[in-house]
């Protein structure tokens, strides 16, 4: 199996750049749940969505798509 | 009658009485004031209540019905909203730390319909925090009590509406659902939960944890008083851009409609795999049920539901996130320590995984779609299990450990991801005497079919009926 990207330097560096205040402790309780996570999103590579458009619906105007 | 009986009663057997002026909607109201004034330190279901606008609600009400205007069946039913809806004026929490001192400057659509209703508004109702874990677990306002054993959870995020509901504390509550926060605590408490189509409620006014995930829906006593609640509840808004210009049909009228020949789709893969064994038994003994009432069952597979989990949660993440950035910067002390690492999980999510999980819910929602074209619904259990030890974060199913927080929305959350209407209603208790949840599922904006499947289910069952001991004093069984 191969090793995850995700390590505590990692996570030091993205918290960083979004500028939260978490230290050492935290952030290496993060490391697992945040590999997991990555390991998960990863699995979703194997599904054809080549032609599937996201979840998602954008509408000009205030009312303008079906919602309004 | 005795003021403790005032507050057993479901919504459908008290609204005649009010509109015929047996009783009153004051002698409702305090009754359910006095129960509050009584058991809220031991069950902690409210964060705030509001004797006064409540009593000065159900004294308009009185008055309303004496001069023979009658809105209909919610006119003098006392209700709470989980603290996070806005009430104008009322502090809202949100159950955390950060919003201890937050006072609404507007009012949700949701709580403008129900007061439009008739209904007396007792309060707001503990959650946890930010709506953001299925336990309840809170630890600025401490975790609502499961009336049926105290030493079990309640299951969440709307923890607080499912004690309230099923302690007497409130005849019906609304909660929000954004991976199961509503039939989650329905199931582990013994009501009834259900979360509308996605589109169907109006989201305006009630803090979000998850903009595209988010349902505002009933917990009630009765699959009647679901149908009554999001009658008064349900309909577009021109607050809220994602609601739908569609008909809200007379889903109380439908409840009685026929089941015989409704095609039930069973998902056995994913959902009926490990299970706990007493909940396995309780959903085959209610398919069973709905069999004998005509009720053809179809075993289904469905294989895309095994990657829900990692797209929603990184969806889940990611708008958390979203929401709370500045005071993830600012004030990250002030969250728990739970929900704290949960939404700077969302800072490892990228733009591209997002958008990743968002297709993956597209496909999802085509799988789904197709399956619903065979069958008029699902069924499947709500939870893996019963309410699980306050004390016991990982539990032994199917030769497995597993983590309980991470796992209670597994059969949940395909649904809010599909946006599709689901309800949970019990359908049996384990030997500790634990309530067990069945999860119906409908097609889009079908809340109709899955009410009156579930009604059919609950007329020939009595589960619903059940009182906790805690609720009733010493003893418990049915009402």
């Amino acid at each position: 199996m191969a090793e995850s990207p995700v390590t505590l330097e990692t996570l030091r560096q993205l918290a960083a750049l979004a500028g939260l205040p978490f230290g050492d402790a935290e952030l290496a309780e993060l490391v697992p749940q945040a590999a997991a996570l990555l390991a998960e999103l990863h699995r979703l590579e194997a599904l054809d969505l080549a032609a599937v458009e996201p979840a998602l619906r954008f509408a000009c105007l205030p009312g303008e798509g079906d919602g309004g | 009658m005795a003021a403790e009986e005032l507050t057993r009663f479901t919504i459908a057997e008290l609204a005649p009485r009010l509109q015929r002026r047996e009783v009153s909607p004051v002698e409702v109201t305090q009754a359910h004031l006095e129960r509050i004034a009584r058991e809220n330190d031991r069950l902690r279901a409210y964060l705030t209540v509001l004797p006064e606008r409540a009593l000065a609600a159900a004294r308009r009400a009185e008055a309303e019905i004496a001069r023979g205007q009658y809105r209909g069946p919610l006119h003098g039913i006392p209700v709470a909203v989980k603290d996070l809806f806005a009430i104008r004026g009322v502090r809202m929490t949100c159950g955390s730390q950060i919003l201890a001192q937050h006072v609404a400057q507007q009012q949700a659509t949701v709580v403008q319909r129900l007061e439009d209703a008739g209904a007396v508004l007792l309060g707001t109702l503990n959650l946890h925090e930010f709506a953001w874990g299925a336990t309840s677990i809170n630890p600025h306002y401490g975790t609502p009590c499961n009336p049926w054993d105290p030493t079990r959870l309640p299951g969440g995020s709307s923890g607080g509406s499912a004690v309230a509901t099923r302690a007497g504390l409130a005849m019906a509550t609304l909660g929000t659902d954004t991976g199961g926060s509503v039939r989650i605590p329905a199931a582990l408490c013994g009501v009834v939960g259900l979360k509308p189509t996605y589109g169907r409620v109006s989201r305006h006014g009630v803090f979000p944890l998850c903009w595209s995930l988010d349902h505002p829906g009933p917990l009630t006593r009765s699959v009647t008083d679901a149908a009554l609640v999001l009658q008064a509840i349900a309909g577009h808004d021109p607050a809220d851009p994602t609601t739908r210009r569609l008909p809200v049909p007379d889903y109380a009228g439908a409840l009685r409609g026929e089941v015989r020949g409704l095609r039930l789709g069973v998902p056995r893969p994913f959902f009926f795999e490990q299970l706990d064994e007493q909940v396995a038994r309780a959903v085959e003994a209610a398919l069973a049920v709905l069999r004998e009432l005509g009720v053809t069952c179809v075993d289904l597979d469905l294989p895309l539901m095994r990657d829900v989990p990692g797209a929603s949660l990184a969806i889940m993440v990611t708008e958390a996130y979203a929401v709370h950035e500045a005071w993830l910067r600012t004030r990250p002390q002030d969250y728990g320590a739970d929900v704290r690492l949960r939404l700077a999980l969302g800072s490892t999510v990228l733009g591209a995984h997002y958008l990743k999980a968002q297709r993956f819910r597209a496909l999802l929602c085509q799988e789904v779609g197709e399956a619903l074209r065979r069958v008029d619904a699902l069924a499947t259990p709500t939870t893996l299990l019963p309410a699980p030890r306050l004390d016991e974060p990982v539990v032994r199913l199917g030769g497995s450990e597993v983590v309980v927080a991470a796992n209670l929305a597994r059969f949940t959350r395909p649904f809010n991801l599909t946006g599709l209407p689901a309800l949970s209603l019990p359908c049996g208790f384990s030997n500790e005497g634990l309530p067990i949840g069945l999860q119906l599922a409908g097609r889009p904006f079908d809340e109709a079919t899955i009410l009156r499947l579930a009604y059919a289910y609950e007329q020939h069952t009595s589960w619903h009926r059940r009182w906790p001991a805690t609720a009733l004093g010493s003893r418990g069984g049915a009402a």
